[in-house]
């Protein structure tokens, strides 16, 4: 009733009645509308106009014969780029649509973009892996561990890549006595998925007769295109059968393939799976040397034991003859065990004869054995040790010391030998 | 076809010389056995590091020939 009232001022009145937008609210509600309603998007198009501003934004046409669409790709998006956008590529960017509010302009936000072709490789890829997934092929439990010391490795790439290279070189740098059986094989375009997949299962038949004990899956970095062999069914299911375990290294640091998935081990490169594959000879050595360490300190504990009852032993009977010889050997000792490793394997021929000369002067040593067997020591009456009959007076008494006790005498004659 | 030169086993070397670290600081031994267990010792150490200087990586090319023949030859890189 108002309306008609108001009809009375005139047909170009305004509508009070209807909503009435102001200009930022419009485009506020388009951009929900527009967000909510298409989410993420592939979009495919030209790129043109590109312009990157000095924050590293990229904003760009996205154009066909007789359309375009704004598109801008913010620097945070942009560094994730694995290809150089440029005015006349064709592209597929995945985004989503949205409404520039202060100019009322709609566009698509980028946040990833290919190469044509590359969309419906995306879309197989997501496909293949939420298949296998579901398979179980993924499971961590079907993973299997890698050897810790492999002796055999088989590595299924070009053999005129770099990878091989890089793989080779870096297991060279960290541990030698291995071998490599390369399997050749293509890495990239049509024949190399199957060729990829039968070397996997002919490196597990050849497992004993190579004495293969782990595999490597891998090639250098390429486009989605390139490395697309490695997203291939037959290879997937190939590396999951594989009896031996798997390490993929298929591309860059951020290149992920269903044969990453699939495979018992993944690592980012080909030169992080000569790193994965061997231990370091460094650490093996430092190993050894603190085993050997453990050995030696434990002799040393046991010969020191040993000189300490022959201390008791020397203090019992009053010897005052030094019996510097237990401790000279633990020195000689002492040296060895260091010199063991350090000095590499050549020196060690003569350890085995330092070891026996020990031995025997260790049993030669022991006093207690000596006296065993029948020996003696004689004492002059001022307690040093007789060598020699000039050294005593005729009536001196002497002490002997025998095995189970002590003999007190008189001189009463004495001989020297002949020839001294 | 595997290789016929001799391997040295270095994860069982390993282990071995452990095993013996373990016995030598386990119970009271005599000390001929003692001695006996590091000369062991160094033995396995000894081939461990000699097989860890092996100079350099061996590497080969399996080449399957039609027949499904199996043939490995030497690989330079």
């Amino acid at each position: 009733m108002d309306k008609e009232g108001l009809g009375l001022f005139g047909d170009d009145s305004k509508p009070e009645e209807e909503e009435v937008y102001s200009v930022s609210q419009l485009n506020k509600e388009a951009r929900h509308l527009l967000e909510k309603e298409f989410g993420s998007i592939w979009v495919e198009g030209e790129v043109s106009n590109l312009h990157v501003s000095s924050a590293g934004h990229n904003y760009f046409t996205l154009k066909e014969e007789d359309s375009e669409i704004d598109a801008v790709m913010f620097a945070g998006d942009a560094a994730g780029l694995d290809i150089e956008l440029e005015d006349g590529k064709s592209v597929v960017v995945k985004g989503s649509l949205t409404v520039y509010e202060r100019r009322g302009r709609y566009q698509l936000r980028a946040r990833e973009v290919r190469e044509v072709g590359e969309g419906e490789l995306q879309k197989r890829f997501e496909e293949l892996k939420k298949k296998l997934k579901k398979e179980g092929l993924f499971e961590e439990s079907t993973k299997q561990k890698l050897p810790p010391f492999p002796e055999s490795i088989g590595i299924i790439t070009s053999p005129t890549g770099a990878a091989v290279r890089d793989i080779v070189s870096t297991i060279e740098e960290r541990y030698t006595p291995v071998t490599g059986y390369v399997f050749p094989v293509k890495v990239q375009g049509e024949e190399a998925g199957g060729q990829i997949a039968r070397a996997v299962r002919r490196a597990n038949e050849l497992k004993s007769e190579l004495g293969l004990d782990v595999l490597i899956v891998s090639r250098g970095g390429g486009s989605l295109e390139d490395l697309w062999p490695f997203n291939e069914e037959e290879v997937a299911r190939a590396i999951f059968g594989s009896e031996l375990p798997v390490i993929s290294g298929v591309g860059h640091e951020v290149d992920f393939t269903i044969s990453d998935f699939v495979a018992d081990v993944r690592v980012p490169t080909p030169t992080a799976a000569g790193k994965k594959v061997v231990p370091e000879r460094a650490e093996i050595t430092n190993r050894v040397d603190s085993l050997v360490k453990r050995l030696g300190n434990r002799l040393k504990t046991e010969l020191r034991e040993r000189q300490v009852e022959l201390d008791r032993f020397r203090s019992s009977f009053g010897f005052r003859h030094p019996l510097r010889k237990l401790e000279d050997m633990i020195q000689d000792y002492d040296g060895l065990s260091e010199k063991l490793l350090a000095t590499g394997s050549k020196t060690l021929g003569n350890r085995s004869d330092k070891l026996e000369n020990l031995i025997e002067r260790l049993s030669l040593a022991n006093p207690t054995r000596l006296l065993q067997k029948g020996y003696s020591v004689t004492y002059s009456d001022d307690d040093q040790v007789i060598r020699d009959p000039g050294d005593v007076r005729t009536d001196e008494s002497l002490k002997t010391v025998l095995y189970k006790g002590i003999i007190r005498s008189v001189v009463t004659e004495t001989e020297v030998e002949d020839g001294e | 076809m595997a290789s016929e030169e001799e391997k040295i086993d270095i994860e069982n070397d390993l282990e071995e010389l452990e095993g013996i670290v373990e016995e030598l600081e386990g119970e009271e031994l005599e000390l001929e056995r003692s001695i006996e267990l590091f000369e062991e010792g160094i033995d396995l150490a000894e081939e461990i590091q000699d097989g860890l200087s092996t100079a350099e990586v061996r590497l080969k090319r399996v080449i399957e020939e039609s027949g499904l023949d199996l043939k490995v030859e030497d690989f330079d890189l």
